[in-house]
């Protein structure tokens, strides 16, 4: 996954994400691809602990230069359930609400594919699984390639492909009804 | 990306704000290093700036005249009439040490008797009480006496005072004087009296320790710079010391070099370890910050817009603390002329100097900046991927890419840029950046070394607490080597501080040890040695020597005449040694304080023999002559052409006796002489019986009492010591700071362990029982390394720039290294009380171990 999302550098091999040849970009250049194209989910949420909610959210779209970002992070908090939760602190969270917080805003650039690694591995069973239909179902509304590394196979079967990795090689491809 | 360049900076800007919201404290230690090094930056230069635009105000005062010629004898006639051609007015003055009798308290006192003729001082006045006195003492058996004389004797105005042989009234009481610095009179108290009366008194014989000052005030238009220029070689060649009101700037400037250089040491050690102290708790700031750059690297932030947002937060903050420095400093410059008061000629006055406080602001923007930049330029390397591995280790992390090659030039080319503003000299500033270098490099070498070592030769059978301490010194991600160099630096700058300061008191000690003498008896007529040694035995006092003296002038030297030599620019001879009025003793032995270095000491055979003279290597150095040279002598009118038969080695902190030029027995004898004799008085109840018989018996006698010399030289130098303590505060505090700095830095990689050896079933005590072994080696390591670096710093100081013994108070050297390591513990203690106080749990989630 890393590799895939320009987050780290191949020994060899070369990678082509959206077309676009990754290897000779420098690092900045994969800084911008990463803003413009990319979404990130992690297991350990990875919310920063200074900036509440909202401006957690905001984050992409400042980064990017784009105006409106407050609306458009106000309208995902709601989407997730969370605008009235909108000024407070990570810490001030549960672990559920902290990755409900990561979801809205990895979609708020509208990313291309979004990264998810291990997306519930940290949560309970029935926290878990709410994030997990909340995940799919923003991703369906904003048409985004969702790719989650993840142990769980029943998270697995809910997608439409599955390729399986052991010692970091492939060992199967398959498609699912997801 | 389409986005303009000020939406992007104002993004990284709100960034920088809304990060730092929750970690401000954690800057507390980068902002006090900023703090503590540009207040004693700025006091230091200000109260130097001050002192010295005062000095330039005051030389008029001070010097008292426009132009002033002084020596150790009477002008010669020639020159005397050079300078009494100068238009205006002129005043004569002698001054020299005695002892006085003061009948109303029956005491004898040590005095420095200023003799004057003439309505010196022409700029500045005598203060005295009653007004008038200051002119009535001029006429007449009259004297103005120092007021501390007076309160100390209950003297009033019409009471009595003997000086010599003679009688004087005291007019009034002196509170001030011109041209006196603190310092000086307080060997003596002064007192005033006219040159006529001191001829009175009968001290003044030949031989006597006399200063003979001539004054001359010139209209206005007269160019007096311009006219001594144009006579400098007739002045060279004359043994008068002539100086105008310009010389007396440059010479004050100059006497308070010492003090001026020490100071600047402080302030360099308060800038250095305030650079140290920022570069590490920004390293600290950085390290902390590491995850929340690697979302952000993540989310689409570059490597150089990451290293801004914490630059802009670093520099915020760097600017406030700057600006708190600045006033700290200006209030403490405040303090500082009125603990320094007793030493200065003049009244400082307080007012904050532009300089100082432009300079300061400048370098400490300088320093926040750069020495920032070294540990946040590290952030442009944080992976992205540390949001997906914890432990991903960056590859790029060992190396310094070609961005911080400059940074380091940079800050190369502004330290040496610094410390030649601070020093004045550009070698001296080479040589401290060097040195700075080279103890880098040594701490450095010894962390690998260690190391090594320990990797190797950590034996098997120590338990597993000591292994376990012992290796997390060389474990992957250990903080061994930036300890070492962090804390071994402050270390050296700290102990040098303290090492110096020792030195300077214990060099001072020295001069008070052992079975030295406290008492020299001057200008004694041989005819009175006989009945002066049964005054003295019959006190109970040892005749620890009996020294004749003949004084002579140089003529001539390795063939030519002395004035030959001068027309000679070629000439290297220093002025001193060959102007001077010799004070020569004869004897065939070396004295307890010289050391024969060269040659031997030949005695005299008799009329016929060749006259072999021992000098001082000092001497010999100074008028350039070696083993077997000519020197032609002028004893009182007969010429004596002696070679040079050895050199000596003279210890000079000794208080006695001693002299450059030794002639052998049988030469002088006949010659015009006075004898000296130096005694010790147990204590001092029996030195001042035998002082007041002395004076009484024998009036043209001087007596002077090293003790009292002693006691006051104590005083100045504990008043010196407690403002060099008083500095030292300063230094001490930001090394706290820089000590607390480098132990954080290992909190973070302690903290990890720590929390799986806990996990694992280690106790508490275990665990702090690890950590105090790994603190405490790398505390000794440290400090110890460190102290044999400012040992070495100290020995070059002491020996090259302070010219003093290079003698350690080991116990000052051990306290401190006690104390740093002590604090290391201490520090390092407190650094794993989250990882005691919380269950394994708790903390293995907030790290995300």
């Amino acid at each position: 996954m890393g590799l895939a999302a320009t987050l780290d550098n191949p020994s060899e091999g070369r990678i082509t994400l959206m077309g676009i040849p990754v290897n000779p970009l420098t690092e900045d250049q994969r800084a911008d691809l990463r803003n413009k194209y990319i979404g990130f989910i992690f297991q350990n949420f990875q919310l920063l602990p200074s900036l509440t909610a909202l401006e957690n959210v905001m984050l992409p779209l400042e980064l990017h230069g784009i105006r409106g970002a407050r609306e458009e992070a106000l309208n995902l908090l709601e989407r997730v359930g969370l605008r009235d939760r909108s000024g407070h602190y990570p810490t001030q969270l549960s672990g559920g609400e902290q990755q409900r917080v990561a979801l809205a805003r990895a979609f708020i650039n509208k990313p291309r594919i979004l990264f998810a690694d291990e997306p519930t591995g940290n949560l309970d069973g029935d926290t878990g699984a709410m994030v997990e239909q909340l995940m799919f179902d923003l991703n369906k509304d904003f048409g985004t390639t969702l790719i989650i590394v993840t142990h769980n196979p029943e998270l697995a079967a809910k997608t439409g492909r599955i390729i399986s990795l052991r010692s970091g090689r492939i060992v199967g491809d398959t498609k699912s009804n997801g | 990306m389409t986005q303009s360049y000020t939406s992007r900076l104002t993004f990284l800007v709100k960034t920088a704000i809304r990060d730092s919201r929750k970690n401000r404290m954690r800057l507390v230690l980068f902002m006090s290093s900023i703090v503590l090094g540009v207040a004693a930056l700025v006091a230091i230069n200000s109260f130097n700036y001050n002192l010295r635009n005062e000095i330039d105000r005051e030389a008029a005062t001070l010097l008292g005249a426009d132009l002033a010629a002084s020596g150790n004898r009477p002008a010669e006639p020639g020159i005397l009439g050079v300078l009494d051609s100068l238009p205006g007015e002129k005043a004569r003055e002698m001054e020299m040490l005695s002892m006085s009798y003061i009948p109303k308290s029956d005491a004898t006192q040590f005095i420095r008797l200023k003799a004057l003729e003439g309505k010196f001082p022409f700029y500045g006045r005598i203060k005295a009480e009653p007004v008038s006195a200051a002119e009535s003492f001029r006429s007449g058996p009259g004297a103005l006496v120092d007021e501390s004389l007076m309160l100390q004797y209950d003297l009033r105005p019409g009471d009595s005072i003997k000086i010599g042989k003679y009688m004087l009234e005291i007019r009034g009481r002196l509170s001030g004087a011109i041209g006196s610095i603190g310092a000086a009179s307080a060997v003596a108290p002064a007192v005033y009296l006219s040159i006529e009366s001191l001829d009175s008194t009968g001290l003044v014989q030949p031989g006597s320790l006399v200063n003979y000052a001539y004054y001359y005030k010139v209209p206005p238009e007269f160019d007096v710079e311009k006219w001594k220029s144009s006579r400098k070689k007739l002045f060279r060649s004359e043994s008068l010391r002539v100086e105008t009101i310009e010389d007396r700037k440059d010479n004050l400037n100059q006497a308070f070099g010492f003090l001026n250089s020490f100071l600047n040491l402080v302030a360099i050690v308060a800038l250095l370890l305030g650079c140290i102290g920022v570069a590490s708790s920004v390293l600290i700031y950085v390290r902390s910050k590491t995850n929340p750059i690697a979302l952000l690297r993540c989310l689409g932030l570059r490597p150089g817009e990451a290293f801004l947002v914490y630059f802009i937060q670093v520099m915020a903050l760097g600017v406030l603390a700057v600006l708190v420095g600045v006033m700290l400093g200006v209030m403490i410059q405040n303090i500082l002329p009125f603990l320094l008061k007793d030493f200065l000629p003049v009244a400082v006055q307080i007012t904050p100097s532009l300089r100082a406080i432009s300079e300061g602001l400048v370098i400490g923007l300088l320093v926040a900046g750069l020495f920032s930049m070294i540990p946040l330029l590290q952030i442009r390397k944080i992976s992205p991927l540390k949001t997906l591995r914890i432990s991903y280790e960056e590859e790029t992390s060992s190396g310094t890419d070609a961005l911080g090659m400059l940074l380091y030039l940079v800050i190369l080319a502004v330290l040496v840029g610094f410390l030649w503003l601070l020093t004045g000299s550009a070698v001296a500033a080479l040589i401290y950046v060097g040195a700075i270098l080279a103890a880098y490099a040594v701490l450095a070498l010894v962390s690998s070394g260690i190391m090594r070592l320990l990797r190797r030769f950590i034996p098997r059978e120590a338990g597993f607490i000591t292994r376990q301490g012992l290796s997390n010194l060389f474990r992957p991600d250990n903080q061994t080597r930036t300890i070492m160099v962090t804390m071994g630096m402050g270390t050296a700058v700290l102990t040098t501080m303290v090492v110096l300061q020792s030195m300077l008191l214990r060099n001072v000690e020295m001069m008070d040890e052992g079975r030295q003498p406290n008492m020299i008896l001057y200008g004694i007529e041989t005819s009175q040695m006989d009945s002066l040694r049964t005054v003295t035995k019959s006190h109970g006092l040892p005749v620890i020597q009996e020294v004749p003296i003949v004084t002579m002038r140089i003529e001539g030297w390795k063939g030519k005449t002395k004035a030959e030599w001068m027309a000679d620019t070629t000439m290297n001879s220093k002025r001193w040694a060959a102007n001077r009025e010799a004070r020569v003793s004869y004897r065939d032995t070396i004295a307890a304080d010289e050391k024969l270095v060269s040659g031997q000491l030949r005695k005299y055979k008799g009329p016929g023999d060749t006259i072999f003279v021992s000098l001082g290597t000092t001497f010999a150095e100074a008028l350039g002559v070696d083993i077997g040279d000519e020197i032609v002598f002028n004893v009182q009118g007969s010429r004596m052409q002696t070679y040079v038969g050895s050199l000596r080695e003279i210890e000079f902190r000794n208080l006695s006796t001693r002299f450059f030029i030794i002639f052998p027995n049988g030469v002088l004898e006949g010659a015009p002489q006075f004898q000296v004799l130096v005694t010790k008085a147990p204590d001092n109840a029996s030195m001042t019986r035998y002082r007041g018989d002395v004076v009484r018996r024998f009036p043209n006698v001087s007596v002077v009492d090293l003790t009292t010399i002693l006691q006051s030289v104590n005083q100045i130098v504990g008043k010196i010591s407690f403002i060099i303590r008083f500095m030292a505060v300063f230094s001490l505090l930001t090394g706290l700071i820089v000590l607390i700095s480098s132990l954080t830095l290992s909190k973070y990689q302690r903290l990890r362990e720590s929390i799986l050896l806990r996990t694992i079933g280690a106790t508490r005590r275990q665990i702090i029982r690890i950590n105090v072994t790994e603190y405490l080696f790398l505390g000794l390591l440290a400090t110890g390394t460190g102290v044999i670096i400012s040992l070495a710093a100290s020995y070059a100081i002491a020996r090259l720039q302070l010219k003093l013994d290079f003698v350690i108070d080991w116990w000052a050297v051990l306290l401190t290294m006690a104390g740093l390591t002590g604090v290391t513990v201490l520090t390092g203690m407190l650094n794993s009380r989250d990882i005691l106080k919380s269950t394994p749990l708790e903390v293995l989630r907030k790290e995300g171990v």
